[in-house]
């Protein structure tokens, strides 16, 4: 009993940091790989990245207590910068998507005449301040906003059922496959990359594979109703056309019973805790990671310094088609960073579990 | 220990006060003027005019204020509406947006794009079509709402005034259907009345964007029948009786036969009897009622066809049954050709307190 009341902030944090994109970006960035049947490209992403995951649990849990860093650095100066260089960036890039649409679904929704440099100093403060308190606070904080916010997220869902129309189902089968040829595709992958924290979680606390895999189960299935509720409301083709589908489908309930007129604002406000939640976390892997390779570093000048790198990163994208295009341009890096690096884990984690054997 | 470790925190949340309180890019509600009725129509020299109804609290009561502006796009002339007025315009709270006939039958495509774009606007808001004058339409319906501040919203709610014969349409819905390969909306459309604020005159076909036509309220009843939109009774007269329908279910299923599609469509009514003239049976009454229906819901079908608008979603049914590339073609190729086949069913739930005259 105790110790699985241990890990339930674990598990919750994992359900928190893949909420934030699920109900965030993931639809838009689903819908626009493909013109319909897009369960399929949803599938096609969940296979991905149960396979990476079970690499990464079979690697990490060969060697309990250890995470990324703990097991690159041992290779070597040279192996170890090429395994972890890619993979800092690949958080820093992550945090800074998550950051820059956040503020401009913010600017698109309430107020179009704040200066950005304005709602993204708050948020990397916010991020910073979270990054600064370390992984541990994190993952209790992410309690507190699971208890808080993961209700209204799930009735503003089920809110969104009364207008949904069940034939935008079909048609079914798509048997093209299109979408494995469009480049949108790979750079939609970023939705699967959140299981990558999880390879920093082990030595906060232990992790239970089978655990893990059972709180993912409700994730791809919240994965596969978040993409299909704008569908089911407005119909494929004019679901595609939205920028953040899910905030649209959220608008067009009417409930007249509701003390609040817009159910949006508290779905901005519950995205904006596990955005928030997710980024902290990447900016605080970032500090980890550079500080055990470069132990002269300490950890919060890092963190400090990604912050800044975000804050400035952000100000210099002019507008939403350039953080689109940025999207294409690291689709390499994300392909690296989803497939290598949990495959690296399960190699490391064999010869060191063997080696502890031999000795 | 951890003293020196919450510096930088404190002096990072003392930063985040400076924007927190939210006193900026803010104009308090007294500065605001929130229209509720937009206007959508034509102009001789320009492209577009927009007019407003504003409600405008005064002391004891409230003050309507229809103000338009003309200019060659939609947000220009609400731009130069904002200029004139004295406070700032915000469209947040939006109930209806009303389009001049003319520019329904033009195609609305892009006014409802620039509705969608910018969030101000809420998808919630109605949608509706009048043959009048914008402005005095705007006028007189708006010493209705001076009376009775509600009475607008009444007319549209479906727990408040609405009937069964209104079609109801929203931003959302527009956006959707016009972008839809199968399925249509139908606009009511409204006049402003002579003893009540507004009045009823039927419900404008649309096929994608364009209004192609209009239906009086008999067959728009129907509409919301098929769409099993009848939240509320309705009472429907026939040759010897008036019965109140108080329950519906409507079904449909599609099929293809020899490549022309056939819309199974299974109404189940239940109904109450409310007057009744010759002492018939409740099976005749059953049967007249059913009759009655039915020949008129295959007189719409037929007007509907004939239009290529599909407010009921007749093509919703289809979607399995055909490729999505025969689907993109479904309102030209195969709707005109559509089947219907009608099964209605009465229920006489009972005949009120007396069994007979």
């Amino acid at each position: 009993m105790q110790r699985n009341a241990s890990r339930l902030p674990t598990y919750l944090f994992i359900v928190g940091t893949h909420t934030g994109l699920i109900f965030f970006l993931y639809a838009h960035a689903t819908l626009r790989t493909t013109a319909y049947a897009h369960w399929q490209p949803a599938i096609v992403y969940i296979c991905i990245e149960a396979l990476c995951l079970f690499l990464l649990l079979a690697g990490l849990a060969r060697v309990p207590g250890k995470d990324f860093a703990d097991l690159f650095i041992p290779l070597g100066k040279v192996a170890s910068l090429l395994l972890l260089a890619p993979l800092v960036a690949y958080f820093l890039l992550v945090s800074l998507m998550v950051m820059r649409s956040f503020a401009e679904l913010v600017r698109i929704m309430f107020v179009a005449n704040t200066p950005m440099w304005a709602l993204l100093a708050l948020l990397v403060l916010l991020f910073m301040f979270g990054a600064f308190m370390g992984g541990d606070s994190i993952l209790r904080a992410n309690v507190v906003f699971s208890a808080l916010f993961l209700p209204v997220l799930l009735f503003a869902l089920s809110s969104c059922f009364k207008n949904a129309d069940f034939h935008y189902l079909y048609p079914l089968w798509n048997s093209s496959f299109d979408f494995l040829r469009k480049q949108e595709f790979y750079s939609s992958m970023f939705v699967v990359s959140p299981f990558l924290v999880i390879g920093m979680l082990p030595p906060l606390s232990p992790l239970r594979p089978r655990g893990v895999f059972l709180t993912m189960l409700p994730i791809w299935a919240l994965c596969l109703i978040a993409l299909h509720i704008p569908i089911l409301v407005f119909g494929t083709p004019a679901a595609r056309l939205l920028v953040f589908p899910f905030l649209a489908t959220m608008d067009s309930v009417s409930l007249l019973w509701l003390v609040f007129d817009r159910v949006t604002l508290f779905y901005a406000v519950s995205i904006m805790a596990f955005v928030s939640v997710h980024a902290s976390f990447l900016l605080w892997s970032i500090g980890r990671i550079v500080h055990k390779r470069f132990p002269k570093c300490p950890e919060k000048p890092v963190i400090a310094a990604a912050a800044v790198a975000l804050f400035v990163w952000g100000l210099m994208i002019p507008g939403w088609d350039w953080l689109q295009n940025m999207l294409f341009w690291e689709t390499w890096l994300r392909i690296l960073a989803v497939f290598a690096i949990p495959a690296a884990v399960l190699w490391r984690g064999l010869i060191l579990s063997r080696r502890r054997a031999a000795s | 220990m951890i003293r020196p470790r919450r510096l930088p925190s404190c002096i990072a949340l003392i930063c985040a006060l400076t924007v927190l309180p939210g006193c900026w890019d803010i104009k308090d509600i007294n500065h605001r003027v929130l229209p509720i009725i937009m206007g959508i129509s034509y102009s001789k020299d320009h492209k577009y005019k927009v007019s407003l109804q504003v409600p405008v609290p005064t002391a004891r009561n409230i003050r309507i204020l229809v103000v338009s502006a003309e200019a060659a796009t939609l947000s220009k002339a609400i731009s130069h509406l904002d200029m004139n007025i004295e406070s700032n315009l915000d469209l947040t709270h939006m109930q209806l947006i009303l389009f001049d006939r003319k520019v329904a039958e033009e195609g609305i495509q892009d006014e409802i794009a620039f509705a969608m774009r910018t969030q101000e606007i809420p998808m919630k808001a109605l949608l509706a079509v009048t043959n009048e004058d914008m402005e005095s339409f705007l006028r007189k319906t708006g010493n209705s709402v001076v009376q009775n501040g509600s009475s607008f919203m009444n007319f549209f709610n479906k727990n408040a005034g609405w009937d069964p014969q209104i079609t109801l349409s929203a931003l959302w819905q527009a956006f959707e259907t016009i972008h839809s390969e199968t399925k249509d909306i139908a606009l009511p459309v409204i006049r402003a009345g002579t003893s009540t604020m507004l009045e009823f005159e039927g419900s404008a076909l649309m096929s994608k964007d364009r209004m192609v036509g209009q239906i009086p309220p008999e067959q728009s009843l129907l509409v919301n029948i098929a769409n099993n939109q009848i939240e509320d009774a309705v009472l429907e007269v026939t040759k010897s009786s008036s019965l109140l329908i108080v329950r519906n279910s409507t079904r449909h299923r599609g099929s293809i036969v020899d490549g022309r599609p056939v819309l199974h469509t299974r109404m189940q009514l239940s109904a109450i009897v409310k007057e009744k003239h010759d002492d018939k049976s409740e099976d005749e009454i059953a049967s007249e009622l059913t009759e009655q229906i039915r020949t008129r819901y295959e007189l719409l079908y037929e007007k509907l066809l004939k239009a290529k608008s599909d407010p009921t979603g007749a093509g919703q049914h289809f979607r399995g049954l055909l490729p999505y590339e025969e689907l993109t073609a479904w309102r030209e190729r195969y709707y005109p050709r559509l089947i219907l086949k009608c099964d209605v069913s009465t229920v006489i739930v009972n005949q009120g307190n007396i069994s007979s005259n």
